[in-house]
């Protein structure tokens, strides 16, 4: 009898919980369906606009001829070369950040927060002119600073090696008030009550830290690695094309620059495709890894 | 000491909840396969459902409201003057202009042609891309519109009228066109102390170079850091590939056409087109630091501006800010000369770059109709002029207009025009597959200059890299 | 002596960051060639770049359209992700884990690949050209992740009290009205900054779903300054000031929300 009642009492909040995810649920299947459908769909065909309208179906040519395109290999190492130094630097100071912010009382961590907050909010267009305002070798701020005190200029974006540390700079500066806000959003809704008893059983801050702050805030370090590093394979294209445009030469050539090239520039809708698969492929990596974290720490 | 976080995951319920629940029948994988499926199902129904294409009306509509697609920048939107004039002198048509970034009006325009919604009613639609758009359905010959069109065009130049017309059909009218070429500093070609010294150190007399051994002597003769450099190679792919390289660079090689579409070939690493990249690679040395990231916006043309190049090669466009005394230190001592070619008889090529009105074939009747008449409008000869003397960078494509001493003072483009028709420069008009292709090795040019640079490669293995490249782009096309 | 020591790091770090704001704002009031000349030269102050925004650019009309895109998908998302975010991380789904998967794979796709298939879907339902089919764009890529946000933050709540509150004999209903919302109070802070944020400063969809200069968002109206031939960079510089505004004024608003831990026992 209790077994029977407890099943049942199991399925309505199954119920329950698919009632409430539901609206999103139905949401995302209607936006995302065909999206993700084309993509896979397209990459099977080779379909140039430029020439015809009519897609030509390929089989895995697509696939073939972008393994066998070194190009491909340069742009990934780049963009994995990004992916990690960016979302190493956002964390670890945006960790710190939060840290600091959250024990700021009243309306001054609203105003520090806010200004911390300002560069992530900002269009994409203006990120990557305020990249030129800052880098470039004529007209950008730094160099003249440099050069009016120190005498130096820095090849910040004529240099093979230091232009992609440099979109890593400006990707940071922008994406940190990501990290900062979740962070701080986790650490703040840890129950008082449990720092209070922390603080009563004699725990230093840094004890505090790995003992509270961090189990607490697993699933949320976990989620936002894993969004930033996919968006690096996905999305950061803006601050590239404005900055460098790939360059110097192919220096700063990465994932989406390629497939944005493909896809709006020259209309190989083919191609582009399977450059979307792959980064698909990749991404899906990334998310294989944050499972097993999750399954692993919770 | 222990962790503070309890990680049970049992939940127990009591009797009040029960009594509040209302799903007893279903179950749960069904309620998912629901609303799955309902969301599936309310898309695919949206699919299939497309409106129909509203019936052509019998008379004229009262109002007819022309959606005009164009890309951001100076040329297009001059156009935005010449719609509140007519919509002033026609008050039952009016304009709804698009005016979107370069790539998304690109975007846009494949949208229509694949799609064939009709959304926009007149394009404004660069020369080269023409006859493609006509290709593919996506405009109509203005000559079913305009009867006499021909006489229209009669003061049109031979080189802009062969890009819009085909099988005696004429599918734009043309409003601007601009094209490459040299900028020099007439008072360092022309001062004798500077002559003198350039021929007793090369042996032979100063001029704006027309080869590419010139190109490098002259170059190297008048970089004097830090205030004078003799040239400025662009660093930036895009600017580097459409100025120097592939646009005038090769063809000035007289390797056009470079891409043999039909056996998947580029000959770029024969002999002339390593001397030309072996040309760009030396002339980096006598460009300003920072040239790697340079483009003709940020960079150049403000350099030349400055003072501080002697020559730069860029299209016609920024003429008219080096004769403003407000934004330019060199007014009054810039000449023009031609693209420096592999030899002394040239080709001296740059491309034909401009703009023309162009009519949807896609769009409502009437709405074509309308554009027509516009466009009729647009062609008088006192329309051209008021529009030449509006736009800074509008040089028309009516050669009357363009003779006519107000817009001529304003325009100022003698120079140019001369270039045109005694020195020898002529254009080059990329094919449509040309064009696709064309972006899809840009940065691939760039990178091969930097290998050069660099030392990594020589000019003959850059080339020949970059030829691979080129080639492997050619054979995956269609 | 810490809590100074703390005071003064974070203050640095703003400074960092704040910098190129500052700068930027320093380049909106020099004249035109001055920005184009050596960065530290003197230079006259002008405001002709804020005036040119609002006269030449129309900036207040896209103030209006980013602001109503903005709020209206800030409306749908934060009801619907945070009841989704509460639902996938409390209830026993099955299959959550594929749920949450395929949540993540929506995160995935390119946006120059999204964008074909997403502007074909707006213009089925016929929703071009509206602030509708700008809302439905951003929502693809805004509603993923604030789920996201939102189960992994619900995830790391404390189960003690709503266990405690039904076996005090409160309904589900009323277990998430009054104690779980509040709890969420930081989470969804921060997802609506970011929603907000994220929509105000979005371009790729709103320039492809909509056309016209009577339903310009804001970001389009500034890409538009960089064309071809020329680059406003005064007014964008300008720009970039006056877009920065709302974010200030909504975070400081919010961070009421953002104070340290709940106070149990009720």
């Amino acid at each position: 009898m209790h077994k029977a009642r407890a099943r049942s009492a199991g399925r309505r909040l199954e119920k329950t919980g698919i009632l409430l995810a539901a609206p999103a649920l139905a949401l995302l299947v209607l936006l995302f369906a065909y999206p993700i459908f084309f993509n896979f769909y397209m990459s099977f065909f080779r379909l140039n606009l430029y020439v015809s309208t009519e897609k030509t179906f390929i089989g895995f040519d697509n696939y073939v001829s972008i393994l066998q395109d070194s190009l491909f290999y340069g742009a990934l190492m780049n963009t994995t070369f990004f992916a990690l130094a960016s979302v190493a630097l956002e964390f670890i100071i945006g960790l710190v950040l939060a840290l600091l912010l959250s024990k700021i009382k009243g309306i001054w961590m609203g105003i520090l927060g806010a200004a911390l907050m300002i560069p992530m909010f900002l269009s994409e267009i203006i990120e990557g002119v305020v990249g030129q305002l800052l880098f470039s070798p004529r007209i950008g701020l730094i160099n003249a600073f440099t050069k009016s005190l120190f005498g130096v200029e820095f090849p910040w974006i004529t240099s093979k090696t230091l232009a992609m540390w440099t979109i890593v700079i400006v990707d940071t500066w922008k994406m940190l008030p990501f990290f900062i806000l979740i962070f701080l959003a986790a650490i703040v809704s840890i129950p008082k009550d449990m720092e209070e008893a922390m603080n009563l059983d004699g725990a230093s801050t840094l004890q505090q830290v790995r003992y509270l702050i961090i189990p607490y805030m697993l699933p949320v370090f976990a989620i936002a690695t894993v969004m930033r590093a996919i968006d690096a394979f996905t999305k950061v294209f803006g601050v590239v094309y404005v900055i460098t445009f790939g360059g110097p030469g192919l220096a700063t050539d990465v994932v989406p620059l390629r497939i944005f090239n493909l896809a709006l520039r020259a209309f190989h809708w083919g191609s582009a495709a399977t450059w979307g698969v792959f980064a698909f492929l990749i991404s899906t990596i990334l998310v294989a890894m944050y499972i097993f974290v999750k399954r692993r720490w919770t | 000491m222990k962790s503070y976080i309890n990680h049970s995951n049992i939940f127990i319920s009591r009797g009040r909840d029960m009594k509040k629940s209302t799903m007893g029948m279903i179950s749960t994988p069904i309620l998912i396969v629901l609303i799955v499926g309902v969301a599936v199902v309310a898309f695919v129904s949206a699919w299939y459902l497309k409106p129909a294409p509203p019936p052509p009306a019998p008379e004229r509509p009262k109002e007819i409201v022309l959606t005009y697609l164009c890309e951001a920048g100076p040329e297009p939107e001059v156009m935005l003057k010449a719609f509140d004039k007519y919509s002033d002198l026609h008050p039952d048509v009016r304009f709804d202009p698009d005016v979107t970034p370069r790539d998304i009006a690109r975007m846009k325009v494949m949208s229509e042609i694949t799609e064939k919604r009709g959304t926009y009613d007149i394009y404004f639609t660069w020369l080269q891309d023409t006859l493609w758009m006509a290709d593919a359905g996506a405009i109509d010959p203005l000559d079913k519109y305009i009867q006499n069109i021909s006489s229209y065009l009669e003061k049109y130049p031979d080189f802009l009228l062969t890009s819009i017309q085909k099988d005696g059909h004429t599918y734009s009218l043309p409003v601007y066109w601009n094209s490459l070429c040299m900028f020099y500093r007439t008072d360092l070609f022309e001062d004798s102390a500077e002559k003198a010294a350039f021929k007793a150190k090369y042996g032979y007399d100063l001029r704006p170079p027309e080869t590419w051994q010139e190109w490098i002597d002259t170059a190297e003769f008048f970089t004097r850091p830090p205030d004078l450099y003799g040239y400025c190679i662009n660093g930036k792919a895009w600017a580097f590939y459409w100025d120097e390289y592939g646009v005038s660079g090769l063809q000035s090689a007289g390797l056009s056409p470079f891409a043999d579409f039909e056996n998947n070939r580029v000959n770029i690493n024969g002999t002339a087109g390593v001397e030309l990249l072996e040309t760009l690679a030396e002339l980096t040395k006598y460009s300003p630091p920072g040239w790697e990231a340079g483009d003709w916006f940020t960079f150049g043309d403000q350099l030349f501006a400055e003072g501080k190049l002697a020559m730069w090669h860029n299209w016609y466009y920024p003429w008219p800010t080096f004769q403003n005394p407000e934004k330019s230190n060199v007014v009054g001592k810039v000449g023009v000369s031609v693209t420096p070619s592999v030899s002394e008889e040239g080709p001296h090529m740059g491309q034909l770059s401009g703009g023309g009105i162009t009519i949807s074939a896609i769009s409502s009747e009437w709405d074509r109709q309308a554009a027509a008449e516009f466009i009729i409008w647009l062609l008088k000869p006192e329309n051209q002029k008021e529009l030449a003397l509006t736009g800074e960078l509008f040089i028309p494509a009516n050669l009357d207009i363009l003779e006519d001493p107000d817009v001529n003072a304003f325009l100022k483009p003698q120079p140019f025009i001369e270039l045109v028709q005694t020195r020898g420069q002529t254009f080059f008009r990329p094919s449509v597959e040309l064009n696709e292709v064309q972006n899809l090795w840009v940065s691939e040019s760039a990178e091969a200059l930097m290998k050069i640079v660099r030392g990594e490669m020589t000019a003959k293995e850059a080339a020949d890299w970059l030829a691979t490249h080129m080639e492997k782009v050619l054979r995956e096309r269609a | 002596m810490k809590g100074l020591l703390n005071y003064l790091i974070l203050v640095i770090l703003v400074i960092f960051m704040m910098s190129p704001i500052v700068w930027m704002f320093v380049l909106s009031m020099k004249p035109e060639t001055a920005i184009l000349g050596p960065p530290l030269d003197p230079f006259e102050p002008t405001s002709a770049h804020y005036i040119n925004l609002f006269g030449q650019f129309g900036f207040g009309r896209a103030i209006q359209n980013s602001l109503i895109v903005a709020l209206v998908v800030l409306a749908i998302t934060i009801p619907v992700a945070s009841l989704a975010g509460y639902g996938l991380s409390r209830f026993p789904i099955p299959g959550v884990q594929w749920i949450l998967v395929f949540i993540l794979f929506c995160k995935i796709i390119v946006p120059a690949i999204l964008l074909l298939p997403l502007y074909e879907i707006v213009k089925t339902l016929g929703l071009l050209n509206t602030i509708a089919g700008i809302v439905l764009g951003h929502l693809s890529w805004q509603l993923p992740f604030a789920i996201l946000i939102m189960e992994s933050f619900c995830k790391g709540m404390p189960k003690e009290i709503e266990e405690a509150a039904w076996l005090d004999g409160f309904s589900r209903f009323e277990t998430f009205w009054k104690i779980v919302f509040p709890l969420m109070a930081p989470g969804i802070a921060v997802v609506g900054l970011f929603t907000f944020g994220g929509s105000w400063g979005e371009f790729l969809f709103a320039v492809s779903f909509a056309y016209g200069s009577s339903l310009r968002t804001g970001p389009v109206q500034i890409s538009l300054m960089t064309t071809t031939y020329k680059v406003y960079w005064g007014e964008l510089a300008a720009s970039g000031i006056l877009w920065s505004i709302p974010i200030i004024i909504i975070a400081v608003l919010f961070h009421r929300h953002m104070t340290r831990g709940i106070r149990l026992g009720f």
